[in-house]
Parts: C-alpha cells; structure tokens; sequence
C-alpha cells in the first residue's frame, strides 16, 4: 500500500516539476477531414446567434454612441442569448447575455427588462444580492412586473429569507396565474412547517387540471416531487420526479434530485441509465458526481473504471474553477471531496461555505453529512437549531440528527 | 415582449449551474533578455463563436475547416494580446497551430516566437473574447529569467504589468520561511511542548529535587531533544504534505494537545525519567502532521511545492531555536535560586497540563473553551 502511494507520489511530482504544457501532447491531424470537435448544440445556438449580429450589426464589438433603436437591440440580444443560456445551461451564452448586458451605457437608465435580465445572469452566478439589487431597481419602475416578483421570491427562498419571500408570493398573487403563485407560496409553506399542506395544494392543483401548460406540469410535478421527498414518502416523489422529467427532460433540478433520490434508494442502475443517454461532457459537474457516485457503487468493473475517468475530469474541471479565483464551485466540490475524493475536511469547509451563501434543504443537508463525516457534532447541532427555528421539515435531515443524538 | 416564458424556467428551480466548461485561455510566456516564446491555447468552440469556423455548419469543425481560417485566427489572436516591455511594443508571430486535447474540450495550440526592444517592466494587454462572452478568463504563466508570474485576465482587469523580481524563487522562499516562522510563534501548543521538554533538563524536576546537570551536559540534553523534535517532525511535515500519509486534522489537533498536557505532568510527576529525546521524538512526528495542515492551508503552488515545503520547514526550525535561545537562559535564571526553580517548575508544570487538557477536550470533544469559562 506503501509502495503504491510512494509510486503515485513520484509520479505526481514528475508531473508538477515537468512544464504543464506537457500534461497534453500538442498533434498535428494527418487529414483536413479529422473532426477536431463536436460542437455541442448549446455552442451552435450561440454561435448562430452571434453570427446573426455580425450580419446586422456589421461587428461583434460594442458600439460607443448607441441610438434608441441601438438600445432596443442591446435588449432583443440579451434576451437572446438569456434564452439560448436557459435553455442550454451554457456557460458562455451567460457570459453573453452579461457582455450584450454590460453594452448599455452607464448614462443610460436601464429599462425593467435590462435590470431583470442582470438579476438573471447575477442569480445564475450566485451573486444574490446584486440580484435582489437589481430586481428592486426593476420593481421601482415596474411594480406589476410578476417576473420580478417571482425571481426575489425564488431568491429570497435559496438565501432562507422566507418572511421577503412570502411578502413576494402573495403580491404575486395579485399578478399571475394561480399555478405560478400557488407553486411559489407552497415552496415558502413547505420550507416552514407545512410541507403536508404545500403537498396537498399542488397535488390538488395537478389533479384540477385547469389552464395548465406543459410547463406548468413541470414545475408543479417538481414542486410536489421535492415536497414528497423531504416528507419521505419516495413513491409519490418518484413519480412526480419522473412526470416532470417526461415534460422537461434536462430540466437540472428535477435531474440531480431524481438522481439524488434513486441514489437513495440504491437504485444504482437507474441512476447510470438516467446519465448514459446524456452527452456526459455536458453534465454539470453535480450531476456527473452523482453518476460517478452509482458507477461506484455498481459491480461491474467497466463501471469502476469508467468512474475514474469520471473523477479525474472533475478534478480537472475542479482545478480550472480554482485557477479562477471567483465563483467557486463549492457545493459540487464539498459533494465531491465528501462521496469520491474522500477528503472529509475539504468537503465541510466548502459544504461551510457553500450554506453562508445558499441554504435550501439540499444545502443544509450536504454540511450536516459533511459535519458528520467530521465527526463535528457542534456543527450538527447549530444545524439543528437552525431547522428547528425554521420548522424546516426534511426526513433525511431528521435522520442526521437521530444519527448523531442530536436532542431537539 | 414576453419575458416570462423563459425566466420562468429559471425562476422555478434555478441554481444549478457550472454545467458546461468554463471559458479559458491559456497562455505561457517565457522572456529571455530581449526574446520572448510561448504558447496559447484557446479552446475551438470559443473559437467557433469569434469567428465561425464550423464553416458548413454540420456542428463538427475538421481540421481542415480550421486550417482555412488560420490567417484569420491567427490574426485575431495577435489584435487581442498585446506585449510591451518598457513602454515599447514586442514583435511576436504564431508559428504554425498545432492542437491540444484538454479536459475542458479540444484547443488551438499557437506557438508564440518575439523580440522585444528591452529588458524593462513587462506589460501583457488580454482582450481576447471579452466583447462576446463576460465569463471569458485568460489564465496567464509568464516567466522571466528567475521570476514566475501567474496572471489572471477578466474583462475589468485586461492589462497586467509585472512587478519586478515579484515572485523570484527566493522571495517566495522566503515568504514560506516567514510564514514557518510565525506558525511555531503564534501556535502556543508547540510552545508549551517544547517549554515543557526544555524545563525540567534545565531546572530538574520533583524527583531529582535540584538542579542536577552541569551546563555541558544540559546543552548536551537540549541539543538531543531539540534535534530529536526536529527530525520527527520533519519527516511527517513532509510525508503528510507529499499526501504519503495522512490523518485526521481532529486527530492530530487532539494528540498534540494530549502531548501538551503529558508533557506539563512530566514536569510535576517525572513519567519521562529522563528520556526526553525519544518522548520529544516521538510526540514530534504528531506535531510535523500538525505543520502540514498549515502549510496544506497555505496552498503550495504546485510548481514551487519542494521549495515551498523545505522552506517552511526551516522557518519552523528558525522560529523553534529562537524560542530555545530565550527560554534556556530565562530558566536558567529562574533556577538560580531554589524558591524560583520550585515555584517555576509548579507554575509551569500545572499551567501547561491545564491547557493541554483544555484543549484535548476542546478539540477531540468539541468543548467550547469559552462555555466553560
């Protein structure tokens, strides 16, 4: 074991005292008709967009006198590139939509739909109060603006501020459907003690069956899917995970808590399945844990080996977002110094800093495993009462608890 | 216009994110007197968005496709990175692109051969991408001569000018030395440990009453105690830094204060009887773990790794025969006289297991000090 690690040791080291440009051996292809890259389709999307601006716009660059027509562009290309960034989850079409974003001349006062649209990117970044800023800004000159509304409660929910919240959900009430509404209360109701009753409203609401559109099935199945998992009832949650993965099939959150709750339940196989059909390039770093975490656990020995590979991109992917210095990616990163890296120390002092900034249930429960796996019961215990304060109900967190005699 | 449709999908279950790759470039410069070589890497699908080189659009770009646009690439690359030594613009041309598979996808790998008017303060300009894409960085290694730069470039900070002699090998050496040197000061437990080793070869202890040693043969002790300390925690300073072997931090924290806290009864009740180097050498490997969970802290870059970890290491040293040279003639003088020697020797002995004790229940049982207080 010894000499093992003494050999991955000298290797190690031969690799950091040798250039890093030697890590990956520059080639020539021997054919012009060698495919260098398959361009994903979010890349695509983008490119054809930004093509589609050369061609009005003559160039790519921002302009430095810009006309009221030019404003209005400015707004149809953020929006733009904020659908295709929606849509694909691709990093670079938010940095887009910012860079089209950051066009907007500082003299100039930005319209609802510009602070919106930076409170989108801001949020996406995880920078949530210059979101909230913004979406303030937004609600100043448009006070009826649901979307606004809407956003600064789903913030407000990440950030645990569930008084702003609910102050949101209910004047959203007066300016949206009822499915956009009653789902944003239920989420408040369900992370302050009436996980039961938000079930139950969006379970009624699924069943009315009223001028619904696909995406409201969507979000509602995922609404009621993460309200039956944190009640333990893993059928029901199941179920609606899978509705809403039959609507929405990339839809991140439905996919990593699915995901999550197959984990759960040691259905390994299902989980590899649910990622194999998926261009694995493209998984967010969450859900390639979480698949690499059911190759693991598998049997088979083309899973472990698959695993590693896995795991060896997402340290690498890891050590980019490090070299950055910004936006760390601390709750994947506690995920994946707490299930695969074993490094249970790392794992809690990024889960730490992962819960300073965002703290729903998910979040909460990542640091209370960390803690565990650090044997670090005061830290368990703050968790507790911070449940406990809240009436945040979540089996999986109970049973952390039970776990480690915390008494409530 | 109709917002709605797609901040919703947002809006409903956002927050999830870093799914794609990261836009970054990658850039090495070496200057060499008045030459300056390197290389760059940027990756093809950012390459696709500045310039469109999917030219038949099929989604998948050939080499083929790439080599056409070549003088294209090539000439974008040079109008966004821009190299001044002094003031005065250096000459670089790309020679022929190669390509580099990374984990982040496949690049464009643009050999960089220049000269530059002087020898003076060097300025690197980055504006590649960020007209199109805020999230763009260009992660930048220069070296000159015995100078290592690693530069950050994001849209606010695009221009860069290297701070001479900066991060020479020797400074960062140095750095480390310091930063060794402030840890064994500011961590009173390997304070405490090391007082009380020292204490009871300087002033004996309750079993043999008075001061027993002649002075050659207490420097005799010291020495041994000292150099034994030092070698044990070296070795596991390092071993735990190469990652060759590793404990719990919750371990280590409670087995140092544990040494403490034995260390303090051995001045009281003599449980060492006289052999202080090997409990020194054998506590010492506990406390080398201890160091490398600072210097882990620290985040050695990986270039400089043996440097930096030697260097610390001599820090600690430094800073411990420092502590030495103080403490033996203070003891020394406190064992002039009989009343001081018994009077130090209990204060000591009874302080130092007090706070070992402390924090072995501070830090193995997550006792709040402060609680108990």
């Amino acid at each position: 074991m010894m000499a093992i690690r003494l050999i991955k040791y000298i290797a190690a080291l031969g690799i950091c005292v040798l250039s890093p440009q030697l890590a990956a051996q520059q080639f020539v292809p021997s054919s012009a008709d060698f495919v260098v890259e398959t361009l994903p389709s979010s890349i695509v999307a983008l490119s054809r967009e930004l093509a589609a601006t050369r061609a009005v716009t003559g160039t790519s660059t921002s302009t430095t006198k810009l006309e009221k027509t030019d404003l209005a562009n400015i707004e149809q290309q953020a929006l733009a590139a904020y659908r295709i960034a929606v849509n694909t989850q691709e990093q670079r079409a938010y940095g887009h939509t910012l860079a089209v974003l950051e066009r907007w001349p500082e003299e100039q006062e930005k319209t609802s739909i510009i602070h919106i649209l930076l409170a989108s990117v801001l949020q996406h970044e995880h920078q949530f109060n210059e979101a909230l800023s913004h979406l303030d800004a937004a609600l100043i000159k448009d006070p009826t603006n649901a979307q606004a509304w809407l956003m600064r409660a789903q913030i407000n929910l990440v950030i645990a501020d569930y008084d702003t919240a609910r102050e949101s959900c209910t004047i959203l009430s007066t300016l949206a459907r009822t499915a956009i509404s009653t789902n944003c209360m239920a989420q408040v109701d369900a992370l302050t003690g009436n996980a039961r009753r938000s079930l139950e409203l969006v379970e009624n609401l699924l069943s009315e069956n009223r001028d619904l559109s696909r995406q409201d099935y969507a979000e509602l199945f995922i609404s009621a899917a993460s309200f039956a998992q944190r009640l333990g009832e893993v059928e029901d949650a199941t179920s609606y995970y899978h509705a809403a993965l039959q609507i929405t099939p990339d839809q991140a959150y439905g996919v990593v808590h699915y995901a999550q709750l197959l984990l759960e339940q040691s259905r390994f196989d299902d989980v590899i399945d649910l990622f194999a059909a998926r261009d694995e390039r493209l998984l967010p770093d969450e859900q390639k844990i979480l698949y690499t975490r059911a190759l693991l656990m598998s049997d088979e020995r083309r899973n472990i080996d698959h695993a590693e590979k896995l795991k060896d991109s997402l340290q690498e992917s890891f050590d980019a977002a490090f070299k950055r210095q910004e936006a760390l990616p601390n709750k994947a990163y506690a995920q994946f110094t707490l299930y695969l890296s074993d490094e249970p120390e790392k794992a809690l002092t990024a889960a730490r800093s992962n819960w300073a900034l965002q703290k729903e249930p998910s979040d909460t429960l990542l640091l209370a495993l960390a803690a565990q796996a650090n044997n670090a019961h005061s830290v368990i215990s703050v968790l507790a009462r911070w449940v406990e304060g809240h009436s945040t109900e979540d089996v999986r967190l109970e049973q952390v608890f039970a776990n480690n005699e915390i008494v409530r | 216009m109709n917002l709605r449709a797609y901040i919703l999908a947002l809006l409903i279950f956002p927050l999830q994110c870093f799914g794609h790759s990261l836009s970054d470039s990658y850039l090495e410069l070496h200057f060499n007197n008045t030459a300056v070589t390197g290389h760059w890497q940027i990756a093809v699908g950012d390459l696709e968005l500045a310039l469109g080189i999917d030219s038949n659009a099929d989604a998948r770009v050939s080499w083929g496709e790439l080599q056409a646009k070549e003088l294209g690439l090539r000439a974008y690359a040079h109008s966004n990175l821009q190299i001044t030594r002094d003031g005065a613009a250096c000459t670089y041309t790309f020679d022929s692109m190669m390509l580099s598979d990374l984990n982040a996808g496949m690049f464009v790998y643009l050999p960089l051969t220049g000269q530059c008017a002087s020898t003076g303060a060097t300025t690197v300009q980055y504006d590649l991408l960020f007209n199109i894409d805020s999230s763009h960085r260009g992660i930048a290694t220069v070296y000159e001569e015995e100078n290592l730069h690693s530069l950050l470039f994001t849209p606010t900070q695009r221009s860069v000018t290297l701070a001479q002699h900066s991060t020479s090998l020797l400074s960062h050496m140095k750095n480390f030395v310091v930063e060794g040197v402030w840890h064994i000061w500011i961590g009173l437990d390997h304070i405490l440990f090391l007082v009380a080793l020292l204490l009871p070869i300087v002033l004996g202890n309750k079993e043999t009453r008075t001061q027993n040693l002649n002075y050659a043969d207490m420097l005799r002790e010291i020495v041994k105690v000292v150099t034994a300390f030092t070698v044990a925690h070296s070795i596991t300073l390092i071993l735990a830094s190469l990652n060759i072997v590793s404990l719990p931090s919750r371990l280590v924290e409670s087995l140092i204060a544990l040494s403490v806290a034995i260390s303090g009864l051995n001045i009281i009740v003599p449980i060492f009887r006289g052999r202080h180097w090997q409990i020194a050498f054998g506590f010492g490997l506990i406390h080398g773990f201890g160091f490398a969970g600072v210097l882990s802290d620290l985040s050695l870059p990986t270039a400089q790794y043996v440097s930096g970890l030697l260097s610390f290491n001599v820090g600690v040293e430094i800073g411990q025969l420092a502590i030495v040279l103080v403490l033996v003639p203070v003891l020394l003088l406190l064992g002039g006289l009989n009343p001081t020697r018994i009077a130090t020797r209990a204060c000591a002995g009874v302080c130092i297991t007090a706070f070992g004790a402390l924090w072995v229940a501070e830090r193995y049982w997550d006792l709040s000090l402060a609680s108990l207080v």
